[in-house]
């Protein structure tokens, strides 16, 4: 059961981190236009909050 | 605030504030293992890992507590507000010292087997406990609200969603709880650390209790104060200028129990919405600095008579028409839209006022 989990759980975040790096350097400022100018160290900051919730911004992003 | 995102919005105080909280982590860490060495030294001394393992589970657990503790804490005395001021940073700093105790134990006691370290630690043996799997949970949910910290989270998922990310928190807190009583105290047979515990969580529980129910019960005071006080042309009176400090606010709550900050600046009064634009925080709990309405959260500033923020910055928040009749402070209760401005009603201060 706890081995299930963590699969799961290391699975979600793989596919976190491939969306999040993308996501954070070149589709930022299709969610936030605020964003368009904002540095590269704020986008790597960025980068861990999207491997958590890279479902909800891919849903925002494809209808942008 | 925002006019467009940056990375750590420092300043002097939270320099100072994240100054102080990394001098007290560090202070904390390498003085329990030192003090641990002075006072237990038994002969098959307990490795300096483990040592630093614990050291940081403690700390993290003490750190928990006190960012469980400063929102209500900072309702009962404004001593607590230079506390809540950094919340946030305080919050990451919290994550840091939790995941680098997590990060200790896989290393040390899942690093040197055959199966994967992670598994090795939290695979519970049959029967027991999994305490490890509480933590490795906990630190999951500490994890998403230190990653989604940001304000760009806040703008980009809502308030609600947000809030409700938040919320989590309490259900990480039960989780922290378990891994602490069924882990390492288990086995234990001294209580002390038991007690600590249950203090703790007692604190952090009544603490909640008591600030809850003082809000709940100044709603039913406010709501039936204001349902005698509303007269024939939909203005309601909400209280007496000289209930106001200078350059302070009260909250009154009007009758669609929405909040509303009444703030005295030069002798003239102004009604904005008590509901901060960043986090919610309660305006009226802050104060006139610069000629703005100071969030006492995180600092951000509103024209009283606007409630838009200084440029170059762009949040707005509504405001509310105002006027004085005699010493009483009347307001329209419908809210204007966000950034109207709006004249503020002048009073004549009492003579002693101008005196000193
Ligand atoms: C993946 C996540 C985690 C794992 C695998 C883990 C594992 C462990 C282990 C194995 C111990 C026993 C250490 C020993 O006494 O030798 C322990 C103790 C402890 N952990 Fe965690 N933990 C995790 C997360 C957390 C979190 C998030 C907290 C939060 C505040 C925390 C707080 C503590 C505390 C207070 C102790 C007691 C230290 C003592 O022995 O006095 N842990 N943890
Ligand atoms: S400044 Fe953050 S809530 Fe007001």
């Amino acid at each position: 059961m706890i081995s299930l989990c963590m699969y799961a759980c290391v699975i979600y975040f793989l596919f976190g981190i491939c969306f999040a790096v993308p996501f954070c350097f070149l589709w930022l400022h299709r969610i936030d236009t605020l964003a368009a100018s904002a540095s590269i160290p704020f986008k790597l900051l960025c980068v861990p909050g999207a491997v958590f919730l890279w479902p909800v911004l891919f849903v925002k992003v494809r209808h942008t | 605030m925002s006019s467009s995102y940056r990375t750590v919005q420092w300043n002097a105080h939270k320099k100072i504030y994240d100054l102080t909280i990394a001098l007290a982590v560090t202070g904390f860490i390498v003085g329990f293992v030192i003090l641990s060495r002075i006072f237990f030294p038994s002969p098959e001394q307990i490795s300096t890992p483990i040592l630093l393992i614990r050291a940081c589970g403690i700390c993290a657990i003490l750190m928990l507590h006190l960012i469980l503790i400063i929102g209500p804490l900072a309702r009962l005395t404004p001593l607590a507000a230079p506390l809540l001021y950094n919340r946030r940073h305080l919050g990451v700093s919290f994550f840091s010292v939790a995941l680098i105790h997590a990060l200790l134990v896989v290393g040390f006691y899942g690093g040197f087997g055959v199966q994967n370290p992670l598994l090795a630690v939290l695979d519970a043996p049959d029967g027991s406990v999994p305490f490890e799997f509480f933590g490795f949970l906990a630190l999951i949910i500490f994890g998403l609200m230190a990653a989604t910290s940001h304000d760009f989270w806040l703008a980009n998922l809502g308030h609600a969603w947000w809030k409700a990310m938040h919320m989590m928190v309490y259900l990480a807190y039960i989780l922290v709880l378990a891994h602490v009583l069924f882990g390492p105290l288990r086995a234990d047979s001294n209580v002390i650390p038991i007690v600590l515990i249950s203090i703790g969580a007692a604190v952090v529980l009544s603490l909640h209790i008591l600030t809850g129910t003082r809000e709940v019960l100044r709603d039913f005071r406010d709501h039936a104060h204001c349902a005698q006080e509303n007269d024939q042309s939909g203005w309601v009176d909400v209280c007496s200028v000289d209930d106001i400090p200078p350059d302070r606010a009260k909250i009154v709550q009007i009758e669609n129990h929405e909040r509303v900050a009444v703030f005295r600046h030069n002798d003239a009064l102004s009604a904005i919405t008590n509901i901060c634009a960043h986090q919610g925080g309660p305006l009226g709990e802050g104060k006139i600095i610069d000629g703005c309405v100071t969030c006492p959260w995180h600092g951000y500033q509103y024209k009283p008579e606007c409630g838009q923020s200084p440029p170059p910055y762009t949040e707005k928040i509504a405001t509310y028409d105002i006027r004085v009749e005699g010493r009483r402070v009347l307001i329209n209760p419908s809210p204007n839209p966000p950034g109207t401005h709006t004249e503020p009603a002048s009073f004549e201060p009492w003579p002693e006022d101008q005196h000193d």
